[in-house]
């Protein structure tokens, strides 16, 4: 057995999948990453996938697809290239496309260490435990508003604005989705919106129905909050996370 | 004024569990001392620098858009053996792979995680969004209009990063693989390695 067999036997479980697997088989044994070995890669991995059904470890469905694209590059380049029919794909693509991927999850793979090297950082260092106080950046702002508050305050909306018509007719129809970013963006800009505003520019009933959903789906999603500063009172909404809205 | 200032500062930074925005902190001072208002930032600066030179316990720091106040890192080990809850590595390396990745390349789909990955990534972004370090930011327009996720401001609290813009380029990873020459083994499975060992040991020392 080669001595790439030997270190696999402890390192299996570290594997986070067939790209990592083959990273590693390419790495220790210092193989330039775009001039694979196809042929030899091919059997170390296939005996590295031996050992683990040996040590009884779970394979998961990837590395059996990946042993059989290695298995495919390999008997393609063992056929003269005219026998090849014109949909397959050549050796050489199914190589360019396989070292692109691994080139690709191989910076991702840096980018992780890179966090666990910040996470280290960071966990020298320790701020008050989150649930302790419960604080709000708008602090006037503290009573948390109930759907029934909102339910109240929509139908006060509705009330003011019975003379609109129940639906107009536009090139494009008003989406609960298109209304939960134009509320994002609100927020990003101002940091909070009182309730009731967000209706000001609604012209149809149609339209407040579908703002007041997009509300209650953003509050479901959590990237918002709805505040009163006193029961029964307006109601401000506020961004869950003011600074990653601004962020995004 | 200036004294006052730097306790009202120090008392709110000390109160909030999260980072605090400049505005809010402004707000809040100003509502206490309207003369503040013309001064703020170069108060502010003042009391991050007397932080500093006092060399306390505490240390203001720059995170996710705002400002908190820290133990210092000299202060860790104490402070560790204080908590009862040992703080280990909370993240395997798959979870910081999918973060990696989500970082990066926010909005993204589960299947365009995968495809990067090339291995199963739903355990770990359930996990992830329990965690609240990723949130959903909608869907994606398509077949089946899969979830879009992106990370939040705890995944910033959690790598003591200001903003997304603070991590480095991807391309700065790229220079760091060596392209042809040894690779240095398995760095990060050594380190989780001895990491797993130092915390066995501080079990023993516990035994003792």
């Amino acid at each position: 057995m080669d001595p790439v067999s030997d270190q696999l036997r402890v390192k299996l479980e570290l594997f986070e999948g067939p790209l990592d697997l083959l990273l590693h088989l390419i790495r220790t044994q210092h193989i330039d990453i775009a001039a694979i070995p196809i042929a030899k890669i091919t059997r170390q991995y296939l005996e590295t996938i031996r050992i683990m059904k040996e040590l009884d470890l779970d394979i998961a469905g990837e590395y059996l697809v990946m042993a059989s694209t290695l298995i495919l590059i390999k008997s393609r380049m063992l056929l003269p290239p005219s026998s090849q029919g014109d949909n397959d794909e050549s050796a050489e693509v199914m190589q360019a496309e396989l070292v692109r991927r691994l080139k690709e999850y191989e910076v991702f793979k840096e980018a992780g260490q890179h966090l666990h090297h910040l996470e280290q950082e960071r966990q020298l260092v320790c701020a008050r435990p989150t649930d302790e106080i419960e604080t709000d950046v708008h602090t006037e702002w503290v009573i948390e508003a109930s759907l029934v508050d909102l339910l109240k305050s929509l139908r006060d909306i509705l009330d003011r604005k019975q003379d609109l018509p129940h639906h107009v007719v536009r090139s494009k129809p008003v989406s609960v989705r298109s209304r939960m970013s134009a509320i994002l963006k609100i927020l990003s800009e101002r940091g909070s919106v009182i309730f009731r505003d967000l209706f000001s520019e609604c012209d149809s009933r149609q339209d407040i129905i579908g703002t007041f959903l997009a509300v209650l789906e953003l509050m479901r999603l959590q990237a918002i909050r709805a505040r009163q500063r006193k029961m029964f009172g307006d109601i401000r909404l506020v961004a869950y996370r003011p600074d990653e809205v601004a962020g995004t | 004024m200036r004294e006052r200032f730097f306790s009202l500062c120090e008392a709110l930074l000390f109160v909030s569990p999260e980072p605090l925005p400049d505005t809010v902190i402004r707000d809040l001072l100003i509502e206490e001392e309207p003369a503040v208002a013309d001064v703020f930032d170069t108060l502010f600066d003042d009391f991050r620098q007397w932080i500093t030179r006092r060399e306390g316990g505490v240390m203001i720091v720059r995170v996710a858009g705002g400002w908190q106040m820290v133990t210092r890192p000299e202060c860790a080990d104490a402070v560790s053996r204080l908590k009862t809850r040992r703080q280990t590595a909370r993240f395997s390396r798959a979870a910081l792979e999918v973060l990696a990745i989500i970082a990066y390349r926010q909005p993204i789909t589960t299947p365009e995680i995968e495809t990067i990955r090339g291995v199963d990534s739903s355990g770990v972004l359930k996990n992830l969004l329990d965690k609240k370090l990723i949130t959903i930011l909608g869907r994606k327009k398509g077949p089946g209009n899969p979830l879009l996720y992106g990370t939040t401001d705890q995944f910033l609290i959690a790598f003591g990063l200001d903003s997304l813009e603070t991590l480095p380029d991807l391309t700065e990873f790229e220079e760091l693989i060596p392209r042809d020459g040894p690779s240095p083994g398995l760095p990060f499975g050594e380190r989780s390695e001895a990491m797993e060992n130092e915390s066995e040991e501080k079990i023993t020392d516990e035994d003792d």
